[in-house]
């Protein structure tokens, strides 16, 4: 879907066709949202880590309270009476499980996190840096084309918003259309860099 | 429309859409975008290429110095 959006100012950019930001960016806020079924499994995933947890607990307190067997030896893994993590070493079986169950909980975390994120519209900002030569081009556009640059420049820092295309797909090279102006830049994790700010109609004729 | 043409054998030309004033024209629209972006990445790179190495400003100080905000 495209829809056709003109400024008033044509000095500023004049009419510019506008997209979507799911077009764009390829993220849709509904893309946001985890199913249920992913979302019991990590809400169970969570429960189990606490239970662990718990369990651990009470295991040492127990530990603290009871007297050693012994000869701890003589007893099979599975019919020893607390964990053996007071004696020194921890049974793999229950180490595996502790840790997968940490793991699973990490990952909910983080999930959860993005989501409350995509739902609340926050992100985190993205770093954005001009180089000398992006510099001196903005430096030599009119002060209203700078002003209108400069709040694209802070909508796509913010949560890369606005008229950006990929240039080709397996690179990180975009562009973003500001009415005749095209920004140049390279996003890589987080940090954006600007490498060009040139009037479509001055560079390419 | 010209990636359909594209698409069919050379003997099942005649089966094909009469092309349209109205198609044509887009199909001219999406040629030219496509231009367009190919000269922006062309751009990018010789940019990257003659900055290769050069630190970048941040955009907080840029904005102060050319009164942006």
């Amino acid at each position: 879907m495209i829809e056709k959006k003109c400024s008033s100012n044509p000095a500023a950019g004049g009419c510019a066709t506008r997209r979507p930001q799911h077009e764009t960016t390829g993220v849709r806020t509904s893309d946001c949202r985890l199913p249920s079924s992913i979302m019991r499994v990590y809400t169970r995933s969570i429960a189990q880590f606490i239970f662990f947890i718990v369990t651990l607990l009470r295991n040492r307190r127990a530990a603290g309270r009871r007297t050693l067997p012994r000869s701890p030896a003589t007893l099979s893994a599975s019919n020893r009476p607390y964990s053996t993590i007071a004696e020194g070493r921890l049974r793999p079986r229950r180490l595996c499980e502790w840790l997968r169950a940490l793991s699973s909980a990490v990952i909910c975390a983080s999930l959860r996190l993005g989501k409350l994120r995509c739902a609340t519209g926050l992100r985190l900002k993205n770093r954005l840096e001009i180089k000398e030569e992006a510099r001196q081009q903005l430096r030599a556009l009119a002060k209203e084309q700078r002003r209108n640059v400069g709040r694209r420049l802070d909508a796509l820092q913010s949560n890369l918003a606005g008229d950006v295309k990929k240039l080709m797909a397996k690179t990180h090279e975009y562009r973003l259309r500001v009415g005749t102006l095209r920004v140049l830049f390279t996003l890589e994790k987080d940090l954006i860099s600007v490498y060009a700010v040139r009037d479509r109609k001055k560079a390419y004729g | 429309m010209l990636l359909e043409i594209a698409r069919k054998p050379m003997g099942n030309v005649s089966t094909l859409k009469k092309p349209t004033l109205k198609s044509l024209a887009a199909e001219m629209r999406r040629l030219q975008e496509r231009v367009e972006d190919m000269e922006d990445l062309i751009e990018l790179r010789s940019a990257i290429e003659r900055n290769a190495g050069k630190p970048g400003v941040p955009w907080k100080q840029v904005k102060k110095e050319l009164d942006v905000d």
